[in-house]
């Protein structure tokens, strides 16, 4: 289901009504459902792998805190991460196998090349690592509810193309009994409008000139060739900040605010300042659940800052 | 004679000048990053090495990632030197 599809308009108009019409002890329910309808229509295998990794972060995040400030929440925190990078890099990689080794002598193997990627694996599995860490530090308490917890993982508009959204800042959110706000559903609508223009007009327009040029390429003169390029980075920041327009839009017509992606990242200044302002939901991730703890663990090492951050552009 | 919460957030307060090259911060206990020009992630490391290095303690990963702002800071290394 594509974020500028009739589908997806029919699914945000149907959820976001019952959202405001069930009681407010049953928001996340109306969430649930609509994430995992999200994910069926795209195959019914994402919505067994999205459970899956809640149920499996929901009871991990028990568990530590049941036993934090000890060795074993560290051991449940090093393998539950270590569940959820291996889920993720599987499902990214599984497909390449049959390449690299014979699939008549690894008949397991079979199949594996038409997998499909779990729709939003990367962003949950993200937020998952990130939920997981705050409740290690000590820093938020564990979900009770698992509803609550799989409504914040699985709330369908930041499934295709994030933000990376904090479990704890959406649950936030969620506790609140907002009401139905007019204003934010007409700036809501407005964002999501906006967004499919940057999508469909900007950046698939763009596409269409562009993408000749990148398919035969050899033989074109430089200049072509040039605008060809500078072209490319306009599309891909209309592509990428249009969904991010379309997922803060409907958040917001549900009444939640979603970390912003995007601040006018070709205004920065200088190449960090850059990353600061594009793919913010993921610069920040990195920074917070990467680079500061490995930096801060090796501060006494002559090479620790520099490694923490070549470890951290290999995780981005 | 051990040090009062005061007297050490003094102390940081001239960490931190020292380390950011401004003789303009001015930390209070509710002091956070975003209430200081130039306290990024990369400072953030240098800052957290060079008020260990000043007091003479050692903070744990853990502890360090709770400290939700300077205050947290300042109590625990008023903590540290008592025990």
């Amino acid at each position: 289901m594509l974020a500028h599809s009739a589908e997806y308009l029919i699914l945000l108009i149907v959820s976001a009504t019952a959202f405001f019409v069930v009681p407010f002890a049953l928001r996340w329910a109306v969430l649930c459902a609509a994430g995992i309808a999200f994910l069926w229509y795209a195959s019914p295998e994402a919505v067994v792998v999205a459970i899956a990794m809640t149920l499996v972060n929901y009871f991990a995040a028990l568990r530590i805190e049941k036993h934090l400030d000890t060795q074993r929440a560290y051991g449940l925190l090093i393998a539950t991460i270590t569940v959820d990078v291996g889920a993720l890099l599987g499902f990214k990689y599984i497909r390449f196998l049959p390449r690299l080794f014979d699939s008549a002598h690894l008949p397991a193997l079979k199949g594996a090349e038409s997998l499909l990627l779990p729709l939003g694996i990367s962003y949950y599995t993200f937020q998952c690592i990130g939920y997981l860490v705050e409740v290690y530090w000590g820093r938020s308490a564990a979900e009770r509810h698992c509803g609550r917890l799989a409504s914040s993982i699985l709330f369908f508009p930041k499934l295709m193309a994030g933000p990376i959204e904090r479990p704890h800042r959406f649950l936030l959110q969620l506790g609140a009994p907002t009401r139905m706000d007019l204003g934010n559903v007409g700036r809501g609508a407005e964002q999501v409008c906006l967004g499919v223009f940057r999508k469909c007009v900007i950046a698939d327009r763009i596409g269409r000139i562009i993408d000749p040029v990148y398919k035969n390429f050899e033989g074109r003169p430089g200049i072509p060739l040039l605008v060809a390029i500078g072209l490319y980075t306009v599309q891909i920041y209309n592509d990428f900040s249009g969904y991010t327009d379309i997922a803060l839009g409907t958040a917001r017509i549900f009444g939640f605010e979603l970390t912003p992606n995007f601040n006018r990242p070709f205004s920065a200044r200088s190449v960090s300042e850059f990353w600061r302002r594009w793919h913010i939901s993921l610069s920040s991730w990195t920074t917070d659940y990467v680079y500061k703890p490995l930096a801060i663990h090796l501060r006494n090492w002559s090479f620790g800052g520099s490694l923490a951050i070549v470890i951290t552009f290999l995780v981005l | 004679m051990s040090k009062t919460p005061a007297e050490i957030l003094l102390e940081v307060n001239v960490v931190f000048c020292e380390v950011l090259a401004t003789p303009d911060v001015v930390l209070t206990d509710s002091t956070t990053a975003n209430d200081v020009e130039g306290w990024d992630s990369l400072n953030h490391v240098r800052l957290i090495a060079a008020v260990e290095e000043r007091f003479g303690v050692k903070f744990m990963l853990k502890e360090v990632m709770r400290f939700a702002n300077v205050g947290d800071m300042c109590r625990l290394i008023y903590t540290k030197l008592g025990s």
